[in-house]
């Protein structure tokens, strides 16, 4: 607990919108059962790297494969009796955490990266920064009590540019854009969408909550290596997508943003 | 009888593992300090790992295995009675020669552990060597590391404990096909009938069932012991003693502090941390000998020592 107290409020600027008025914060349940979605492609060897310390408050893992080559889901499988397979044919990301968030039950909803760098046992902070109100629980490297061992110093410049880019959109405080380790109530889906299908998706995300309204935190986190195989992110392509991201997102604060929920009365 | 055993350079976890045995045996003759130049940089990293500290370990003796730094290997340390020099591929030449030259002068007893599989390179690091390789005492060889590829040998020692079994069986079931080859489980269990579920059970060419009987003659020849925390099982004592790794299972600090102070590391009871235990201490001794093999190089390095030390008597 005393860990979350070093979280920082950071996306509050749009606290009084009015998109946030249909969240029922004080329905929300007081003993929440916890969903972690861990979207997969080839990452057989790493999965137990990602799973080995999950936290007790873990109910439920989703694990959302796109089309992995390997025994991913054999192995995922074998590792938890009652985890939760998604196959996904689409490729990317975005698209493969937009099913598993539909897939999974819980109350809160967390999203874990299968190649071992995001420690698990971390998941306990940010439901606690959750619990004590918070609607979204976002980590950053960046906060005292965080760090990585993976960051060479082109990502890391590329980072710290486009989250003042972002910070300067959304009048917000970010430390760190371009992290995959959230976790949210499940109301939140109301106000957001992961359309994007790539590794734009955590810029994207970071700025729908913000543009909404909802309560944001940082939560520090530590990123440690890879362990089995390459990662799939390149660098200059990967950071001109999170940019035009922004761009699109920036006009789309200002003209509406389309949620989840809106596209489904659409359809 | 104080010994200090010199490492310069970033050494590969294979190297840390065979000088923690060789300084846990020679801990019995008196203070035995680790100087290291470098941090050891682990990419295996592990969260829960603890960082670099003053302490490398605690022998089964119960004695600390006391770290130094840079000063240290370079001789700016209180004089000791014996210091092993630990040569290794990769490792920082002139330090070497430095600590070498430092200890001669302060008539110390000087020793190489000889680790490196390929002669040095370069004409500044072939002087050195040949400066170095002139001064000790006596030098002890490594024992030439197996072919890469080969399969590590693990050991889970269940007892009547069938549920160990069971995650053992799982946990070879889990496997990424990747890993499937680096491997060879043996599950040692009472129950006859843990022999009929590994053989009906599908994808476990790498898992065989061990009758009970010796213990010693099986964790002599593994790389990893495997037990539950909390019984008392001969090979939990002599896993250690024996240079394998030993994996403790179900112990209340498990997946928080993985390793502790004596080597020995700490799981929970479930399938992905005995997989994680597993592809660990197969990182750390890639490219190096087997525990056996480390176990028998630290024993000679230390009757060497000790052997030298009486001539010089």
């Amino acid at each position: 607990m005393t860990d979350t107290l070093k979280g920082e409020t950071v996306g509050t600027a749009f606290a009084q919108a009015p998109q946030t008025s249909g969240l029922q914060r004080s329905k929300r349940p007081s003993n929440p059962t916890v969903s972690v979605i861990v979207p997969t492609l080839n990452e057989a060897r790493n999965l137990p790297y990602a799973l080995w310390r999950l936290p007790a408050c873990v109910t439920e893992v989703v694990v959302v494969d796109g089309r992995s080559r390997d025994d991913t889901i054999e192995v995922a499988r074998h590792l938890r009796d009652d985890v939760k397979i998604v196959l996904e044919e689409r490729k990317g990301k975005g698209i493969a955490l937009r099913s598993g968030f539909e897939a999974a039950t819980g109350d809160i909803l967390v999203m874990l990266d299968a190649d071992g760098s995001a420690d698990a046992d971390e998941i306990q902070r940010f439901v606690d920064v959750l619990a004590t109100g918070a609607d979204f629980a976002k980590g950053s490297r960046f906060l005292p009590g965080g760090g990585s061992v993976d960051l060479t110093p082109l990502r890391q410049f590329g980072n710290r540019a486009l989250t003042g880019a972002v910070n300067l959109v959304c009048q917000t405080r970010f430390t760190d854009l371009c992290y995959g380790y959230n976790a949210f109530w499940r109301d939140c889906l109301d106000f957001i969408d992961v359309d994007v299908p790539g590794f734009e998706i955590e810029t994207r995300l970071n700025m729908m909550v913000a543009a909404s309204g909802l309560v944001v935190v940082e939560v520090p986190s530590h990123e440690y290596c890879r362990v089995h195989g390459t990662s799939n992110l390149r660098v200059v392509s990967d950071g001109l997508r999170v940019l035009r991201t922004i761009i699109r997102t920036s006009r789309q604060i200002r003209t509406g943003l389309p949620t989840i929920r809106s596209v489904e009365q659409e359809s | 009888m104080k010994t200090v055993l010199v490492v310069a350079g970033v050494a590969p976890g294979w190297v840390r593992n065979q000088v923690r045995v060789a300084a846990e045996a020679l801990t019995e003759d008196g203070r035995v300090l680790i100087a290291m130049s470098d941090e050891a940089v682990d990419p295996q990293h592990l969260p829960g790992s603890a960082g670099n500290s003053t302490l490398f370990g605690v022998a089964r003796s119960g004695y600390p295995l006391w770290t130094g730094r840079m000063s240290s290997v370079v001789g700016l340390r209180r004089r000791h009675d014996r210091i092993v020099l630990v040569r290794f591929d990769r490792d920082r030449h002139m330090l070497l020669t430095v600590a070498a030259l430092m200890s001669r002068l302060r008539s110390e007893q000087l020793v190489i552990h000889d680790l490196s599989t390929a002669p040095s390179k370069g004409l500044l690091r072939r002087l050195a060597a040949h400066v170095i390789s002139s001064l000790p005492h006596s030098t002890v060889e490594g024992a030439p590391a197996p072919a890469l590829g080969g399969a590590s040998i693990a050991v889970v020692v269940c007892g009547s404990d069938t549920a160990l079994a069971h995650l053992a069986l799982r946990a070879a079931q889990s496997m990424s096909a990747d890993a499937d080859g680096s491997w060879r489980l043996i599950v040692q269990a009472d129950d006859p009938s843990v022999e009929t579920l590994l053989r009906e059970s599908p994808r476990t060419k790498s898992i065989t069932y061990e009758p009970p009987g010796q213990i010693n003659d099986l964790v002599g020849s593994s790389d990893v012991v495997i037990v539950r925390d909390g019984t008392e099982l001969a090979g939990q004592s002599s896993a250690l003693e024996q240079g394998a790794a030993l994996v403790l299972v179900g112990h209340p600090l498990g997946g928080r502090m993985n390793p502790r102070l004596d080597g020995a590391w700490l799981i929970r009871s479930d399938v992905s941390s005995i997989i994680v235990a597993l592809e660990h201490f197969r990182q750390s001794r890639f490219g190096g000998p087997t525990a056996a093999d480390v176990r028998r190089d630290g024993l000679r390095l230390v009757e060497t020592v000790r052997s030298s030390q009486l001539l010089a008597g």
